[in-house]
């Protein structure tokens, strides 16, 4: 297999969790490649294995069967020592920004954390690397001297994207990272994110439940349902033409702006927990549920050019 | 006609650290009678702080300083804290919060929330003084049977009521807690709903559930409500009309059309080019440069000018007043007069 311009590659990658005994399979069987230069969009809702999908690209947690490849290179048995040099290479920006600094340490000590931890660089060069990247989120240079508490959400938000971008990366997950943010911050976030990405060729994986951000961030979207990676596709066919009954009506849900006789017509069905059956992870849900669909998971396949689907309907 | 709620010149104080702010400065609103009301603000607009002074949960920190909330005629700022949550139930003014698992009691099964909430504890000795508890047959002229609750269970989709009956509200999503709350509403018969935030929680799929089955609500039994949310285009489906809120004062005020159509306040129109609508590469959104202010640290004049591209030099020294527009369409705002 070649990996010449891919970024990440992720072959059958499982990942689980105990749970009081009890093993829940988080990310089932799933295969993704991003390029460099790409955003893969992960679009899911809470519990579909969204967040536990890229911790395990990032080796962050355990992960049961399957390969990673990094740049071409087999991660997934690295010793963490030898993980050094791509760590740094390979960052995350978390949800919620307030419980992912340490609140008794200056912005300026938060933002250089990473480049302690991976490289030797002597003070001054650190100094000016901190300076250039609180320049280039759009913060003002006098945060550097205050505590997180003194930030207001967006500007947190900044301080952790300039935190994953000082060990100068080339792949970053972005997980959920305007979603508890305001409407107007929200804004100037994706867009600083686009610039970035434009500026340093950056790959992402960006985690959201908000499909029309998906939409505006992504070159393509995987959807996720139950740990299992249900549909992937250009963002162009996943929003205008999806093929899995899920996708279709995450589609249908989406608020549109000025569209009251949508909501008139959407059709309620009692969502009930999702149960792992033998059969597909959606089958319970499923107004188009066949005697297969409760028997056999379906598996994923080309249906055309690059748009993958899971569910039996395509087979 | 004959208004539900009417707010005038409402003026509402936060004290924090001897210091005082204002949440909201001098807000004037009309609901009418089975009508869906949106109001929309970043944070620190004072929006939550509205639905929270209407129904009478205010924080003890804040204040009314000024002003009325007229409902059917009875002035709520006048009711006394411990003497509200009479009011509430008698005239049934409803509120749904964005966290269920916060309005119910995580010891009792749900049919025991959804029977009190309509019939009220009872104590054992049914003795008003022994008990401070007691919160009395709230709604009297509401006899609820077994059957009623199922029905209400059913009408918020739960295909197998009977089972939800005797969980406790940890046993159940964050979508089907607020579904239950929904079906409290539908037990209570609200004239006023006030919803706050309801779906923030929520993944879009239940979100637009709950939309619905507020929509389904408002239909059956002509409740008004109050929808709160930061998004505007989520509460464009639902709302016959939209509120602008921004500093604590009401910017804009229109039917949906109007306000997505022709937005007027530069702020309502920042709001809604910040919706990110394009494909990636195919446009850029333009936000709103800055950040929403804090409410002890206002700007003088219009508290939106510090963020606003068309800003002059009256917007730094006096506070707009909304004006009439057009047909139903209100606007405070310095360019326009």
């Amino acid at each position: 297999m070649s990996h010449v311009t891919s970024m990440v590659n992720v072959q059958n990658l499982k990942v689980s969790y105990r749970i009081k005994g009890r093993i829940k399979v988080a990310v089932d069987n799933v295969s993704l490649n991003i390029d460099k230069g790409e955003t893969l969009g992960i679009i899911g809702e809470s519990g579909s294995g969204k967040t536990t999908l890229g911790m395990a690209l990032l080796k962050l947690v355990k992960i049961d069967s399957g390969k990673i490849y990094f740049k071409g290179k087999d991660i997934t048995l690295l010793k963490e020592k030898d993980m050094k040099d791509i760590r740094r290479l390979m960052q995350l920006v978390p949800q919620d920004p307030y419980s992912s600094m340490n609140p008794r340490l200056k912005i300026k000590d938060i933002i250089v954390e990473p480049l302690l931890a991976y490289t030797k660089s002597d003070t001054l060069e650190i100094k000016e690397k901190m300076e250039r990247v609180i320049e280039q989120v759009g913060l003002d240079s006098s945060v550097a001297e205050r505590y997180p508490h003194e930030l207001s959400g967006g500007q947190r938000q900044r301080v952790l994207i300039a935190r994953a971008l000082i060990g100068d990366p080339e792949f970053i997950v972005l997980d959920e990272p305007t979603s508890n943010l305001d409407v107007s911050i929200q804004a100037q976030i994706l867009n600083l994110l686009l610039d970035l990405q434009e500026k340093r060729n950056l790959s992402y994986l960006f985690i959201t439940h908000n499909i029309l951000v998906a939409k505006y961030m992504a070159d393509r979207i995987g959807v996720m349902y139950n740990g299992k990676l249900i549909e992937l596709g250009t963002t162009k066919n996943i929003i205008n033409n999806p093929l899995h009954p899920y996708t279709k009506e995450l589609i249908e849900s989406i608020p549109l702006a000025g569209f009251k006789s949508r909501l008139k017509a959407y059709n309620v069905l009692d969502v009930q927990e999702p149960i792992v059956l033998k059969g597909c992870v959606y089958a319970n849900r499923c107004k188009l549920a066949k005697e297969i669909c409760k028997i056999k998971p379906p598996d994923i396949i080309n249906y055309n050019n690059g748009h993958k689907v899971a569910c039996h309907l395509y087979t | 006609m004959d208004k539900l709620l009417i707010i005038d010149d409402l003026w509402i104080s936060y004290y924090k650290d001897g210091k005082k702010a204002y949440a909201i400065r001098g807000l004037n609103l009309e609901v009418n009678y089975n009508q869906i009301v949106g109001i929309v603000g970043e944070s620190g607009s004072g929006k939550s702080t509205l639905g929270h002074a209407i129904v009478g949960l205010l924080p003890s920190n804040s204040r009314v300083e000024k002003g009325r909330i007229l409902f059917e005629g009875t002035d709520l700022t006048k009711i006394n804290r411990r003497d509200f949550y009479r009011f509430r139930g008698k005239n049934a003014i409803f509120m749904i919060f964005q966290d269920p698992m916060s309005s119910l009691n995580p010891t009792m099964k749900i049919y025991d929330q959804l029977r009190e909430a309509v019939q009220g504890k009872r104590s054992s000795n049914e003795d008003f003084s022994l008990t401070r508890w007691f919160l009395g047959n709230i709604r009297k002229d509401i006899i609820i049977e077994n059957k009623d609750i199922i029905e209400a269970l059913k009408k918020v989709g739960f295909k197998n009521p009977k089972e939800i009956l005797v969980k406790y509200p940890h046993q159940l999503s964050g979508g089907e807690r607020q579904r239950i709350m929904i079906a409290m509403a539908y037990l209570l018969k609200p004239k006023l709903l006030i919803a706050d935030e309801p779906t923030t929680a929520l993944d879009v799929v239940t979100q637009a559930q709950v939309l619905k089955m507020l929509l389904e609500l408002k239909d059956e039994y002509k409740t008004s409500i109050i929808f709160i949310s930061h998004d505007i285009t989520l509460v464009s489906q639902i709302s016959d009309r939209i509120l602008v809120m921004y500093g604590g004062i009401l910017m804009e005020d229109g039917s949906s059309e109007e306000i997505l159509k022709n937005p007027l306040n530069p702020y309502t129109k920042g709001l809604i080019s910040s919706l990110p609508i394009y494909f990636k590469g195919e446009g850029r959104i333009s936000p709103i440069p800055g950040f929403p202010p804090n409410i002890f640290n206002l700007p003088a004049g219009c508290p939106f000018h510090p963020r606003c591209s068309s800003n002059m030099s009256i917007c730094k020294l006096q506070m707009p007043k909304i004006k009439k527009i057009g047909e139903s369409h209100y606007v405070a705002c310095h360019l326009y007069g």
